[in-house]
């Protein structure tokens, strides 16, 4: 038994220094690192598809759809990620069977945890909300008489937004985008609480399964640094190089020049 | 003259509104899904039973079950705000000081932790500090029956929130123009006087709907402390859910919650922002 015990852990006999679990585990925290890079770019492509659908439905002047629009970014901007997780992790199974989802995804190679599946679209939810409150406000910030003008031009509504609005509205909207998205970023850690293995979670198991919590988490604040800080930097280049405000100022040197 | 030799007899044509429009369709579409809401899930929810523990004979006990979650929630969150507001307010005038010692230490500080999870920083004052002895269990600490854990939350979120305030601060006071600083100092004004009856005044008006904003995020984000076992709002749910065997409907009650009171302070925000 003792002889067993021995065998058992090989590290006890080789030195230990700082770091040690960190490199003994780096595999573990690449892969989560890339499960949180993938859990991002999938909500991502969620939040910005609802989120422009909702958006628009909140412009239109329409009754039954805008009305469940404003709901939707109400209730999904004014509650805690951390519930809407739970409840559509353990809630939703009970309204539909997720089995086939599950495994019709690792029929196609792709073996996902229902865990990831919900986290990833909590995410994409919650994130949507805000996207939409983002684009509605620049949608709201183009003047009233472009929209008529296109509208008397003979335009359709739809017509309208695609053709005049949208691409104005995109300058405006670019800067808070970029803010949401690395608040978004920071948000996926939360996706650990339900049981997705991205780096917030092998944080959690590597230091249950080393005891040495201060080397893992302080590395897996390092870890987060070198997302959010490229992340960080990249929406304030968008920020000085979409700021209206400055092109306009800009602009104007020129033309004084 | 003109207006006679306008033929009259052409009548005026009628508009008449198309039958179909996609305003009709939206509208169609949005009331057949608000319906759908209500039979799929509504209903069915009501007959099954799911909702019992919140109206049935034993509501008095889950609402009390639920209300000293939210106590706990409020308590928290208040004293975050208090917490961060202070340091934030101080961060933001070590990052515009003219030290720089102070002021690459505050400005570090502040990148830092906006850069990180607000999750992550609870989770790590909660089981990196008692590594080093930092355990939040000194007396005077259980002052309002604040435990151990619900201060590792606090001292979390502060860490996090009292960053972005700083930011917001900083913002709010370089956006007073300078002109203001300047004819002030040239009516005479001690700095200390100039900044507390000149700049902060105007600053404040500006930085109220994103200070706001920021006590709606912080307030969703108490609920994270539910993670480090604090019994808040969110663990009470979680709990009661798993008691009553009813995910959805706790769940949908406890956003409810959190939701009339960020709901209630975004109004507040709208309110002031009108005001100005």
């Amino acid at each position: 038994m003792i002889s067993f015990l021995a065998q058992a852990d090989p590290q006890a006999a080789a030195p230990r220094y700082f770091g040690k679990a960190i490199i003994d585990n780096l595999p573990l925290f690449l892969a989560g690192m890339g499960a949180t890079i993938c859990i991002c770019i999938v909500a991502a492509v969620i939040s910005l598809s609802i989120g422009l659908i909702i958006a628009v439905l909140r412009v239109t002047p329409s009754g039954g759809l805008k009305i469940l629009a404003t709901a939707y970014t109400e209730f999904f901007r004014n509650t805690p990620l951390i519930v809407q997780m739970s409840a559509f992790f353990l809630g939703v199974p009970r309204l539909i069977n997720t089995r086939p989802l599950t495994d019709g995804l690792a029929a196609i190679g792709l073996p996902i945890s229902y865990s990831f599946i919900a986290g990833t679209i909590a995410l994409g939810l919650y994130t949507a909300a805000f996207v939409a409150e983002a684009i509605r406000a620049g949608l709201l910030v183009i003047p009233k008489g472009q929209s008529e003008a296109a509208r008397s031009l003979g335009l359709s509504v739809l017509q309208t937004l695609r053709l005049v609005v949208i691409p104005q509205a995109l300058r405006i909207v670019l800067p808070p985008l970029g803010n949401i998205y690395s608040a978004m970023l920071k948000n996926s850690a939360i996706i650990a609480s339900i049981g997705a293995a991205d780096l917030m979670f092998q944080a959690v198991f590597v230091d249950a399964s080393t005891f040495q919590t201060f080397e893992v988490f302080t590395a897996v604040i390092v870890f987060y640094l070198m997302l959010t800080l490229p992340m960080g930097a990249f929406v304030h280049w968008l920020e000085r190089k979409f700021n209206p405000l400055r092109a306009r100022t800009l602009r104007l040197k020129g033309a004084h020049i | 003259m003109p207006s006679a030799s306008v033929p009259a007899a052409v009548p005026a044509r009628k508009y008449s509104q198309p039958f179909f429009t996609y305003g009709l369709l939206f509208n169609v579409i949005g009331w057949i899904v608000l319906s759908a809401i209500l039979f799929i899930v509504v209903i069915p929810g009501l007959r099954g039973g799911n909702w019992t523990p919140f109206i049935g004979p034993d509501k008095g006990a889950i609402w009390y079950f639920l209300y000293e979650g939210l106590l706990v929630t409020l308590r928290i969150g208040i004293i975050s705000i208090a917490l961060s507001t202070a340091f934030g307010f101080l961060f933001a005038l070590g990052r515009l000081s003219n030290v720089k010692p102070l002021r690459v230490f505050c400005s570090s500080y502040i990148e830092f932790m906006r850069a990180l999870p607000s999750y992550l920083i609870i989770f790590y004052v909660f089981i990196v500090f008692p590594k080093f002895g930092v355990k939040f269990e000194w007396g005077p600490m259980n002052i309002l029956g604040l435990t151990s854990d619900q201060w590792f939350a606090i001292v979390g979120l502060s860490l996090y929130t009292s960053a972005v305030m700083a930011e917001i601060f900083r913002a709010g006071i370089l956006s007073v123009e300078k002109g203001q600083l300047e004819a002030a100092y040239a009516l005479g004004l001690k700095p200390r006087d100039t900044v507390v009856s000149i700049i902060l005044p105007q600053a404040f008006r500006k930085m109220v709907p994103s200070i706001v904003s920021q006590l709606i995020t912080l307030t969703k984000d108490t609920s994270l402390a539910s993670v480090i076992a604090v019994q808040e709002l969110t663990r009470k749910g979680k709990q009661l859910a798993e008691m009553a065997n009813n995910v959805l409907e706790t769940m949908f009650v406890v956003a409810a919650i959190y939701f009339v009171i960020c709901y209630s302070l975004s109004l507040l925000s709208k309110r002031l922002e009108v005001k100005q």
